[in-house]
């Protein structure tokens, strides 16, 4: 153990010396001070432990000596014992009022005095481990905020992507800390439409929101590429499930609404009941999660399915994170579902519009919360339909150099599991304004390759397909032939390459077969006229062309189809 | 991909839900759920599900057209813009009811 250091406060020169004597017989290192000034002085040049303390002194007398001493130390706790005589037994109030920590009489035990300095002197040293531990911590949380300030830029400068100028979408955040555990991210398509994710990482502040930087970075990557929902879906739980460890994860929900507002497409991960409202009838419909978080499943364990709903007039949907329902409130019980469902039925039911009962809401939270502040992220966002505003910047169409793509395939690559008509269009990228065009690219190209390969490589015949039966028929012998298919070949092609017509695509499939009479196809317009069955397929396509032509008996059709 | 059925209180509505792809590889489950409806009146396809639709799914919905008879309401309900349009190039509203 470390030496204590003593000093003595006395002006009788005698108590001095028999105090030194018998405390640095016990092995205290002992200074002393005959005045109270002169007490001031020693105690700036040494580093004293404790202080013993005659009371009645000439000029400074001992309750003034302590309390300079004490305002000098500050923050440093140096004890002060006062030394009294039994007759000073009334001043013992005014010991511990001028600050002193202790007294002892003047004839006490050398023993027992050492043992009460001792005492004083650990308590001395714990005061300054912990005002030692507190500058530290403080230095710590100094760096800490400067770090936090960096990532919390990073994080800015990542979602500055966030698209928040739609109105359809109106946003309810509230954050813990600095950070977010809650990530709600939201892009314009260019179709006009709208993507956004909700999502709620595993606790919350910067381990929560370290998630969110890839998260974010798929999330607007994938849009910018015009990925489908169910694509985005996939790429975020993949790289989560990549990056996160294994105790963190990201419930989620990614929607996605059309330009007009009326189709939301969602996929729902662990997040509360998606609620739907309606003006004047109340909740219509609660919509639980069917899938995992995301950042659990291996890629070829998710399920990527989305669902879509078609909304209607004066309908809200409203979606959250479980900050809200699970907060905790002045009676220490959690806010609950039941509760805002039952709020948010009440308003709806009472035809009150957006702007009146989501401020109601947050208000009969805060009231149930009242100062326990001590509560998890929260975000809740309510969508409604109806035509979005046009995204701002839009692109011109641009000037495209001409291309072709073209796929072989062979009757082991036509029985295999990948659709060949999905594979060459990933294989191509359109500027996104045309991204609107694949849907119906899709259809001409597999109505193409259908008549391909039914009609020119197994020669099926359809006029089968009149009746109920036939149809089964047909599609039961399709399937026979195909697996006995040993030559032939159809080939696909799909470019853009007419000088004259630059926005035109131009279309080619094409198979080895005897031909067919594509006569007996063709001619499908109006469809339905006649219970006309077979042939809508070459309709439907017609339709959707500038332009279709079968030649060489049938073996090659050629299309163009206009992007605009 | 997959149906799912419901009926309605009555009985009389039979409401059938599609999810997916919508074509030939859907025909025995989609013929199965018309087929085996008794006393129904009134049949609501849910295509607010349908993602894709190809000329074989258009055949199947005329062979149900003409095996329910035309006095049976068949109702196409919620159809995506994609789909809707290829229904309504085909004229499908002359036979069916649309309603979106």
């Amino acid at each position: 153990m470390k030496t204590i250091k003593v000093m003595i406060v006395d002006d009788v020169l005698f108590i001095r010396h028999v105090m030194i004597a018998s405390l640095e017989h016990l092995g205290v290192d002992c200074i002393a001070a005959e005045s109270g000034k002169a007490a001031l002085e020693l105690f700036q040049q040494h580093e004293i432990d404790v202080i013993l303390m005659d009371v009645m002194m000439p000029d400074l007398d001992g309750f003034e000596t302590t309390r300079l001493i004490k305002a000098q130390s500050g923050e440093r706790h140096v004890p002060v014992i006062f030394m009294t005589a039994l007759s000073e037994s009334d001043a013992i109030q005014r010991c511990l009022e001028s600050g002193g920590d202790d007294f002892v009489n003047k004839d006490i035990d050398p023993i027992v005095l050492l043992a009460r300095i001792r005492a004083h002197a650990r308590t001395k040293e714990l005061t300054r481990q912990i005002h030692q531990k507190s500058d530290e911590i403080s230095r710590l949380y100094d760096e800490l905020s400067n770090e936090y300030q960096m990532a919390r830029h990073v994080m800015e400068s990542i979602t500055a992507e966030n698209d928040m100028q739609v109105p359809n979408l109106i946003t309810h955040l509230k954050s813990m800390s600095v950070f977010n555990g809650d990530l709600f991210l939201c892009a314009r398509r260019a179709s006009g439409g709208v993507c956004f994710f909700l999502g709620d990482f595993t606790g919350h502040g910067l381990p929560a929101s370290i998630g969110a930087m890839p998260a974010s970075q798929v999330f607007f990557e994938s849009n910018r590429q015009q990925s489908s929902l169910s694509e985005t879906a996939k790429r975020l739980n993949s790289v989560l499930t990549r990056c996160l460890p294994d105790y963190m994860f990201c419930a989620a929900i990614i929607g996605e609404l059309d330009a007009e507002g009326q189709y939301l497409k969602i996929w729902h991960g662990g997040l509360p009941d998606i609620v739907w409202l309606k003006e004047g009838e109340g909740i219509t419909r609660e919509l639980e999660s069917r899938h995992m978080p995301l950042g659990i499943l291996e890629d070829n364990e998710f399920d990527a399915s989305t669902r879509t709903f078609r909304l209607k007039t004066g309908e809200h949907i409203v979606f959250q994170t479980d900050g809200l329902i699970e907060s905790i409130g002045t009676n220490g019980e959690m806010y609950g579902y039941e509760r805002l469902v039952g709020l948010l039925g009440r308003s709806a039911r009472e035809r009150q519009t957006l702007t009146s009962y989501v401020p109601g809401l947050l208000e009969d939270w805060q009231q149930f919360c009242g100062d326990n502040l001590e509560q998890d992220d929260m975000s809740l966002i309510v969508l409604s339909p109806g035509p979005l505003n046009p995204p701002e910047g839009r692109v011109e169409l641009p000037d495209l150099l001409p291309w072709k793509t073209e796929l072989k395939l062979s009757p082991d690559e036509i029985r295999s599991d990948i659709d060949p008509v999905n594979f060459l269009l990933s294989q191509i990228t359109l500027p996104t304004c045309y991204s609107g065009h694949l849907s119906y690219l899709t259809t001409i190209l597999k109505e193409l390759y259908s008549n391909a390969l039914e009609h020119g490589l197994l020669e099926l015949d359809s006029s089968m397909k009149h009746s109920e039966d036939g149809m089964m028929e047909y599609y039961a012998e399709r399937e026979q032939r195909l697996q006995r298919l040993a030559d032939g070949e159809i080939a696909m092609s799909i470019g853009l390459y007419s000088p004259d017509a630059p926005h035109t695509l131009h279309i080619t499939v094409s198979n080895t077969g005897e031909g067919f009479d594509y006569t007996s196809i063709k001619d499908g317009e109006p469809v339905i006229e006649g219970d006309e069955l077979h042939g809508r397929g070459v309709a439907l396509v017609q339709g959707m062309c500038k332009h279709l032509e079968y030649s060489d008996k049938g073996r090659t059709v050629e299309a163009s189809y206009v992007l605009s | 991909m997959s149906i799912t059925l419901e009926k309605d209180a009555s009985g009389k509505q039979l409401n059938i839900a599609i999810e997916g792809v919508f074509d030939f590889k859907l025909m025995q489950e989609f013929r199965k759920s018309y087929n085996t409806a008794e006393d129904v009146e009134c049949f609501i396809l849910d295509f607010s599900g349908v993602e894709y639709m190809d000329s074989s799914a258009l055949g199947m919905l005329l062979n149900m057209r003409k095996s329910v008879g035309s006095e049976t309401r068949i109702v196409i309900k919620d159809a995506q813009p994609a789909v809707g349009k290829i229904l309504a190039m085909s004229r499908f509203d002359k036979k069916f009811e649309i309603e979106s």
